[in-house]
């Protein structure tokens, strides 16, 4: 054994192993102690026909790792305004969100909003009261919206926004834009050992915190972000079979949409909010890498928009101009940090107010939709 | 292949394991010929590639044998320059005519490496330095050697020959060590390598910013003396692995670092300093030209400046090696005058001060500290032509200004000088902790503690970015 004591053989692998656990044990608690995770929503109620809903008059605090310690207050009505949501005071405009996690301003805090942001904005641009009501949740993206559109238009707004960033259109099929039934999955096995430890590592805070640093690096993070196969794929044109589908599926939600707002008489604007990557490669001075077209998606929801008489807003021309765009989102969860989502509520304000005719025609806006479009 | 890569030792895990399933010689040298040969075969997939590359290592076989054993000495000097003016051509350098150049493209990696070696087997085959003839192939094996072909380092063949002779042992804790080396370069290689040449990137950029004079000077210093550490870190890295890897094959190769960095003078560092080429050139070069000059120049007083006379040319020599442009010619002199100055010092310090007073003095640590600063500032400094470009540097200089410049050097200085002196006792002081007889860092038990860790970290490190570690410095010349 070349001079090794017996006890050696046991010794070190034990001391090899030991090292491992410590190692990884000890990077988990310190990231833990100083990078605090709560994610839980004490408010979250689930119900069988939209999905999620907040509970009325709740609040409850929340942190991401990356991100700050803030409290989710939600009104009467289970929606994350300050203002009320019952009727409409005398000289007041109200704004409906529509949406899901990014509409709702998931992990910012409320003043950091893009719904608290396009009410602050409006209220100026306009020198009359706006109110939002930001109807969105951590909810499905699919006719699920439908009925948060006809809740939304019980409200009596001057005009319904829907929030959508391409992470929303992942699970969208179909079947989940019309409500057909759908097959039931087979149930999966019982996970094994091995996979459980896998996940308990997966959701390490270590390794988000890790990942959070990493991502810091553009080239790594985009170079990882065009390996995501399928989820990365919007940024590849032409689309993939699975990406046209789920096109088709948002074409089948927005024509429902558009057809509600239109028999109520209130104008329908689609806001597109890009995601990290795609914001990150449009930024100016950087190029995208052969086959990858970061203005594909935006310009076919654009399309979408325009065949249904909606308003279309691209907020990544608002969001790219930021001398690192990559940094107004969180960078492993994904979201919109507060630094980003004010922008994006700005811009959405800009262009409500840019409008000739409309709830807002009197006001003054900068930004005019028609330039909205991506080339 | 890139070394070191996961690929890489991959494939040198699997080569060891069938090359120690035999202890026949015969076996033994088979297998390694066979992995050298596939590991050489990995970097083109066109035959055609090889052609040049194959045909310099045939001419070296056969001039090795027409000249070996004082035979024919105008044939062997002519034999001998020809071997260098091929490679100075396949290695295209810049004051050879395009015209000349063969049309296609070839395979170089490390012909820089076997070049050294052909050269060695040359010379002491002639000289009567190696017993026996030399076979095909152990002459392949050697020059050819997967684990030292890319980027050295270069092993005299006498020593690579006794190995493979008798082969080392390969026991328990020879493995344990050879794998902590492989762990501990491949730390290096990954990860700190990748940290400073990242840290530099972004110092480069913020310094094309123009802020102003303090954050110039503070993004200045990183830009200039994180490069040797960086390098260091690299190239020994890259080394440790290939010494590790090549254990598992018996082999034993030479050391290439020993702390430069705590080199007391520039001649010092080059001892300790990509010794193996230093090593060569002093064998090759410097003390034949210190034998002919004292040989032509009788006059006793001028001895000590033929030495520095060769000194220059020497590492003048290292300096141009390293690439075939403007850059690197200056790059060269910089070696070779910061070596000539250190010697014409140390002369007249020594005729100032005799022997005896110059030895108190390097000996005062203060006198040490500063000279330790000094080396590394003069490396960091020559180093901006080995990296960078005469437009580069041009930018780093306008964007520094000359006071920024001043104050970039002096503190570059000042901080290396005070590390430095603080690094070296700090380091025999955690020596001096003993357990057991000997170092307590260096039992057995922290070493493995220490090469867990260091692989935990370069394996989460390496999967959370998924790509290869990045390539080896040298490997390019």
């Amino acid at each position: 054994m070349g001079g090794l004591a017996r006890r050696d053989l046991w010794l070190l692998p034990l001391i090899a192993f030991a090292t491992v656990v410590v190692l990884f044990l000890g990077s988990e608690a310190v990231a833990r102690i100083f990078w605090p995770e709560q994610l839980f929503n004490a408010c979250r109620l689930f119900d069988s026909a939209v999905g999620v809903r907040y509970r009325p008059n709740c609040s409850t605090t929340m942190k991401t790792p990356e991100g700050p310690w803030y409290v989710a207050s939600y009104n009467a009505c289970g929606y994350r305004s300050d203002a009320p949501c019952g009727p409409i005071p005398p000289g007041t405009r109200r704004v409906a969100l529509l949406g899901t996690s990014t509409s709702e301003g998931y992990l910012v805090e409320y003043p950091n909003t893009m719904g608290a942001q396009i009410e602050t904005d409006l209220t100026r641009l306009c020198g009359a009261p706006v109110q939002v009501q930001n109807l969105g949740a951590l909810a499905p993206f699919g006719h699920q919206l439908l009925l948060r559109m006809d809740e939304a238009l019980r409200l009596h707004p001057n005009a319904v926004v829907l929030i959508l960033a391409p992470f929303d259109l992942e699970d969208l099929t179909a079947a989940a834009a019309t409500d057909a039934p759908t097959a039931i999955p087979a149930a999966e096995p019982p996970a094994g050992f091995a996979k459980h430890v896998f996940d308990e590592l997966k959701d390490s805070r270590a390794l988000t915190v890790a990942q959070h640093f990493l991502f810091r690096n553009l080239n790594v993070y985009l170079s990882l972000y065009l390996r995501y196969g399928d989820k990365a794929d919007f940024l590849r044109s032409p689309f993939t079979p699975k990406w046209q589908e789920r096109l088709q599926a948002l074409d089948t939600i927005v024509a429902g949409l558009s057809a509600r707002a239109q028999r109520a008489g209130v104008p329908l604007t689609l806001a597109y909010v890009p995601q990290e990557a795609q914001v990150a490669l449009m930024a100016p001075g950087r190029t995208a890498p052969a086959g990858v077209n970061p203005a594909a998606l935006p310009a076919a929801i654009a399309q979408i928009a325009a065949r249904h008489n909606a308003i279309f807003v691209d907020s990544s021309l608002a969001l790219r101009t930021h001398p690192a765009p990559e940094r107004l989102y969180y960078q492993v969860d994904g979201h919109l940090s507060g630094k980003g989502q004010p922008i994006v509520g700005s811009y959405i304000a800009q262009t409500l107010a840019g409008k000739r005719e409309g709830p807002f025609a009197a006001c003054r806006g900068t930004v005019s939709a028609s330039l909205e479009v991506p080339q | 292949m890139t070394v070191p890569s996961v690929s890489f030792l991959a494939f040198a895990a699997v080569a060891a394991l069938i090359f120690n399933l035999g202890k026949a010689a015969w076996w033994r040298q088979v297998v390694l010929l066979a992995t050298n040969v596939a590991f050489f075969a990995s970097f083109s997939p066109n035959p055609l590639s090889y052609v040049p590359f194959l045909a310099f290592l045939a001419l070296g076989f056969l001039t090795q044998i027409v000249t070996g054993n004082g035979a024919r000495p105008r044939f062997f000097v002519f034999l001998l320059v020809l071997t260098i003016a091929v490679f100075v051509w396949l290695k295209r350098y810049s004051f050879v005519p395009n015209a000349a150049f063969l049309p296609f493209l070839y395979v170089l990696v490390g012909l820089s490496y076997v070049f050294f070696r052909v050269v060695h087997l040359i010379i002491d085959r002639h000289q009567g330095e190696i017993e026996g003839r030399v076979g095909l192939v152990s002459y392949l094996n050697y020059t050819l050697n997967f684990t030292a072909l890319t980027s050295g380092p270069i092993q005299r063949y006498d020593d690579y020959r006794r190995m493979e002779l008798e082969r080392l042992p390969l026991d328990l804790v020879v493995a344990g060590r050879a794998l902590e080396r492989i762990i501990i370069g491949y730390f290096k290689v990954a990860i700190v390598s990748m940290l400073l040449a990242e840290v530099q990137r972004e110092a480069i950029d913020a310094l094309l910013l123009v802020p102003p004079l303090a954050d110039r000077v503070a993004t200045g210093i990183l830009v200039a003396a994180l490069y040797p550490l960086y390098l260091y870190a690299n190239f020994s890295g890259y080394v440790d692995v290939v010494i590790g890897v090549a254990r598992f094959f018996r082999i034993e190769l030479p050391e290439n670092f020993d702390r430069p960095f705590s080199s007391e003078n520039f001649i010092n560092f080059w001892s300790r300093w990509h010794i193996t080429l230093s090593s060569w050139l002093k064998t090759y070069v410097y003390n034949p030209l210190m034998m002919v000059g004292m040989e032509r120049i009788a006059a006793p007083a001028l001895a000590p400046y033929i030495g520095v006379f060769a000194f220059f040319v020497t590492f003048f020599l290292v300096g141009l090696w390293h690439g075939q442009t403007s850059e690197f010619l200056f790059f060269g002199f910089l070696q070779g005058g910061g070596v000539a100055a250190n010697k014409l010092y140390q002369l007249l310090m020594q005729k100032r001060l005799g022997h005896k007073g110059y030895r108190e003095l390097a000996r005062n640590p203060v006198y040490t500290a500063i000279c330790r600063g000094l080396t590394f500032t003069w490396f960091a400094f020559t180093l901006l032509w080995f990296w960078s470009n005469w437009q580069q540097i041009a930018t780093f200089s306008h964007a520094l200004g000359p006071e920024g410049m001043l104050l970039t050097w002096l503190a570059i200085f000042i901080v290396a000088t005070v590390l430095l002196a603080i690094g070296e006792p700090l380091r025999r002081g955690v020596l001096r902790m003993s357990w057991q007889g000997g170092p307590l860092l260096l039992s057995r038990y922290v070493r493995t503690a220490w090469g867990t860790a260091l692989a935990a970290v370069t394996v989460a490190v390496i999967v959370l970015l998924n790509s290869p570690a990045p390539d080896i410095v040298y490997k390019s010349f």
